[in-house]
């Protein structure tokens, strides 16, 4: 039992190394350092707001509404995903010196480089907490039910990471293939507009095959709605995310001792 | 010098392969042997026997016990950054047993581990935690590291990515050497460096042997071998082909 403690310590105390090293490697190279993990989500909100809710003329839903709110409540979350499972895919490509000279549990190195745009993403977060203020949002108990998402989406990161940080090194034109998957995974998420513009015929499905609608309307309904997440298309996203992950760590497991090897 | 009481490495039959030839064979051939199952992996695999197979270590069987310097020669390509890795833990083997018992170190190349835009404070740091340093005890280990390299807080300070050669060797194995590890792996480090760091690594690798610690290093220097190790493997094209004394294997390697 002590013997396993202190294994558990080790990879928890290289995590966090790795993973602040991560963050300051980012902020060192970067004249604004941190404050880029401000101004970016701040900047992505401004450009989509001023370009599909000013001149494209989108709306928050049938009612109107806040866009640049209704905007921030799933960019942020989806820019979290989006850098994550970046970082996290390209983790075994970007630690090449460390996995190939040295001992270290390649999954903390998977998980810490995940975990580094995790932190940086929740600068993100705390933009849209300011916004609820600004736009005088009510700190209802339906916000602590935003637990339930984030955790899904987490599970989603550490899965599609697993999943790609051993085929980036074999096939590192996955990269520009999880690019363009991202790209079309956001277009295909209510991101820019609201579940209620998908026909109502064809929404179960939509629910069901994007795994995360359930994540992105579930971040966005307590923040901007005051409403509980849709449970059920949560447990379709969470369903979704146990599969990934075991899929996932059955790539990780067979490929990584091959993909170390081609470092 | 050599103790047979506690083994620290024992090797049969070891193989190591790799695939020759295009980033699509080598993908194609790895997705194949993962669609396999568990049990055959395990067993005899039939991928082994392709052609496009290159094995990096071939049948390589050795015993290493505590308290032994261990050389490692042989021309570029012989397997022994393969060898060393392997008993890192970094690549498993194909074919044969390997176990290793003990606390291992390894230096595989000249300051590779080190992350240039940090400083070398952290990554003093980062190496002590990789090493399972508690972090109670990681400012002290900080400290014995900057003593080793005799690198000023200045420069401790300073990113890796503006460190001399000599200095990013110096932190390199300060940081590897002075936890005292059970196993130590070096490869071809020792004769970067100015001459007085040249003699204090050397000193330090006689240090960690006395406490019954086992050192393995591999270079293509007969002389810097000679007067470090006790023992000598002969590796060439993967294939073990001496094991005995440094004077004799480094004799045999010198009039091949």
């Amino acid at each position: 039992m002590a013997v396993l403690r202190g294994v558990v310590a080790t990879h928890v105390r290289v995590f966090c190394r790795l993973t602040a090293a991560s963050l300051r490697a980012y902020s060192s190279q970067r004249l604004l350092g941190w404050a880029w993990w401000l101004l970016d989500p701040l900047a992505l909100i401004a450009v989509y707001a001023l370009v599909f809710g000013d001149w494209l003329n989108l709306r928050a839903g049938p009612e109107g509404g806040n866009y640049a709110f209704f905007l921030a409540c799933a960019l942020i979350p989806w820019r979290w995903y989006s850098l994550a499972t970046r970082r996290g895919g390209m983790a075994f490509v970007t630690s090449t010196a460390l996995l190939s000279s040295t001992l270290v549990n390649r999954r903390v190195v998977v998980t810490s480089q995940a975990a580094a745009a995790t932190v940086e993403s929740l600068l993100g977060l705390g933009v849209l907490m300011v916004m609820m203020v600004v736009y005088d949002r009510p700190w209802s108990p339906n916000l602590l039910t935003l637990a339930a998402p984030l955790a899904v989406m987490a599970l989603h990161i550490l899965a599609v990471s697993y999943a790609l940080a051993p085929l980036m090194v074999m096939l590192p034109d996955l990269g520009n293939a999880h690019e363009v998957g991202l790209r079309l995974l956001f277009f295909l998420t209510p991101c820019l507009y609201s579940l209620e513009r998908i026909p109502e015929a064809f929404r179960s499905w939509y629910v069901a095959l994007n795994p995360l609608v359930g994540i992105i309307e579930g971040i966005r309904r307590p923040l901007y709605e005051d409403l509980p997440p849709l449970w059920g298309a949560l447990g379709w996203s969470a369903l979704w995310g146990v599969l990934l992950l075991l899929a996932g760590n059955w790539i990780f497991k067979r490929l990584s001792n091959d993909a170390i090897r081609m470092l | 010098m050599e103790q047979d009481l506690a083994a620290s490495i024992q090797c049969d039959s070891m193989g190591i392969a790799f695939t020759r030839g295009s980033r699509r064979a080598m993908l194609k051939k790895s997705l194949r042997r993962a669609l396999r199952s568990p049990r055959l992996v395990a067993g005899h695999d039939p991928y082994l026997d392709d052609p496009s197979t290159f094995w990096a270590l071939r049948d390589v069987s050795f015993t290493v016990g505590a308290g032994t310097v261990l050389g490692l020669c042989g021309a570029n390509g012989a397997g022994k950054t393969t060898l060393l890795r392997a008993i890192s833990g970094i690549y498993q083997p194909d074919v044969g047993r390997l176990s290793v018992n003990g606390r291992r170190s390894v230096l595989l190349s000249l300051g590779a581990m080190l992350a240039a835009n940090l400083s070398g404070r952290i990554n003093a740091r980062m190496s002590a935690a990789l090493h399972g340093v508690p972090s109670a005890q990681a400012k002290e280990h900080v400290q014995h590291v900057q003593e080793f390299a005799e690198l000023d807080d200045a420069a401790m300070e300073t990113p890796v990515r503006y460190y001399s050669a000599g200095m990013r060797a110096r932190l390199a194995f300060a940081s590897a050497s002075v936890l005292e590890p059970e196993i130590l792996l070096v490869d071809e480090l020792l004769g970067v460096g100015d001459a007085a760091f040249r003699k204090k690594s050397g000193d330090r690798l006689r240090e960690l042997t006395e406490t019954a610690h086992c050192v393995i290093i591999a270079s293509h220097s007969a002389p810097f071998l000679k007067s470090l190790c006790d023992r000598v493997l002969w590796l060439e094209s993967g294939e073990l082909l001496g094991d005995g004394p440094a004077d004799e294997v480094l004799e045999a390697y010198s009039r091949r």
